[in-house]
């Protein structure tokens, strides 16, 4: 039974992973983010966006990375006004789609 | 028995001005963003054995534009004295005038203006005006704040400020991805001065304890002059 679970889990993230291939992939550089309990309306300001399907941050990186749904898209002066709106300074916004 | 609780409650009573003023600490006011339309509500309960009391502070603060806050303040007292009862409610607006960020770091200044309106009704409201500062940069975050209010009729003028140096402690470097949680040490030192009385600096020792929408705070408030009380703090503040 567990073998069968495990199989069918995989089958599932594998088919998962091909649909998406074809996912937008955008990264935006944020100034002044500086700790969690400041950083969380902005994931969720982001996160409010249609466009979006997934957005995570790094406090790290002094970034946010946005998946879009498929075939999506969102222009850079959004992306910025969102972050500006969320009270962060909003830096250059890449498509790093390809994995770069 | 009975006159020893009269007694205790009017040294009780005696405190009572200066515990509208002491209400906050803690890193209280500080310059980071609220989104427009964000509400973050705290619950602070600071505790004294000597004289006995208890001050429970409900805050509201509503994010009105992106540079624009406003602070709803309503502490409630419980003295030994049984004269419990709400304070002040104050009501501040806040307004950033400088912001400069930088990749994990930013610095702000707001200043701050608003009314304090007794429930009581033989006091006046009192208004008044202040700044408020924030630096964060790597792991240490310092926050200043003044605040001078103005009575009015028959309410004395009081003033606080603080100076507040935050360290994270954990995660020493943070993940690649995601919002993680954090432990802060906090190191504060504060004065809470009202008419008639004189300026009562504290240090605060603390800890915070933040996640991403929810933050507890715990701190020892040590009185450096005047009652030399020893205070308790415990609060909570939640991002909706």
């Amino acid at each position: 039974m567990m073998r069968q679970l495990i199989i069918v889990a995989a089958l599932v993230f594998a088919t998962a992973s091909a649909f998406g291939a074809d996912e937008t992939v955008l990264e935006i550089d944020i100034d002044g983010m500086t700790c969690p309990f400041c950083v969380y309306s902005l994931e969720r300001e982001l996160g409010k966006l249609s466009e979006v399907q997934q957005v995570m941050i790094s406090l790290k990186s002094h970034k946010a990375r946005l998946i879009l749904k498929e075939g999506a898209s969102v222009d850079s002066e959004t992306l910025r006004e969102v972050v500006l709106t969320a009270g962060f300074t909003p830096g250059e916004v890449r498509d790093v789609s390809d994995g770069s | 028995m009975r006159l020893h609780r009269r007694l205790f409650g009017l040294v009780a009573l005696v405190c009572l001005h200066g515990l509208a003023a002491h209400a906050g600490g803690l890193r209280s006011l500080v310059v980071l963003p609220l989104e427009p339309g964000g509400i973050v509500a705290r619950l602070q309960v600071v505790g004294s054995s000597s004289p006995n009391n208890m001050t429970v502070t409900g805050t509201v603060l509503y994010g009105l534009t992106t540079r624009q806050t406003l602070i709803i303040s309503v502490p409630y007292r419980d003295l030994e004295s049984g004269d419990d009862g709400f304070g002040y409610v104050t009501g501040l607006y806040r307004r950033t005038i400088f912001q400069h960020d930088a990749p994990g770091a930013t610095r702000r200044i707001a200043v701050i203006g608003g009314l304090r309106v007794p429930t009581d009704n033989n006091l006046d409201p009192q208004m008044g005006a202040g700044l408020v500062a924030t630096m964060y940069k790597q792991r240490s975050e310092w926050d200043f704040d003044l605040l001078w209010m103005e009575g009015l009729g028959r309410s004395g003028d009081s003033a606080r400020y603080d100076v507040s140096w935050q360290y994270r402690l954990t995660p020493s470097e943070y993940p690649e991805w995601g919002i993680p949680t954090e432990w802060q040490s906090v190191v504060e030192l504060g004065g809470r001065y009202a008419e008639g009385s004189e300026m009562v600096h504290q240090l605060t020792f603390g800890a915070l304890w933040v996640h991403p929408s929810w933050v507890f705070e715990a701190g020892i408030i040590q009185d450096l002059n005047g009652p030399d009380a020893t205070s308790f703090l415990l609060g909570m503040r939640k991002h909706f």
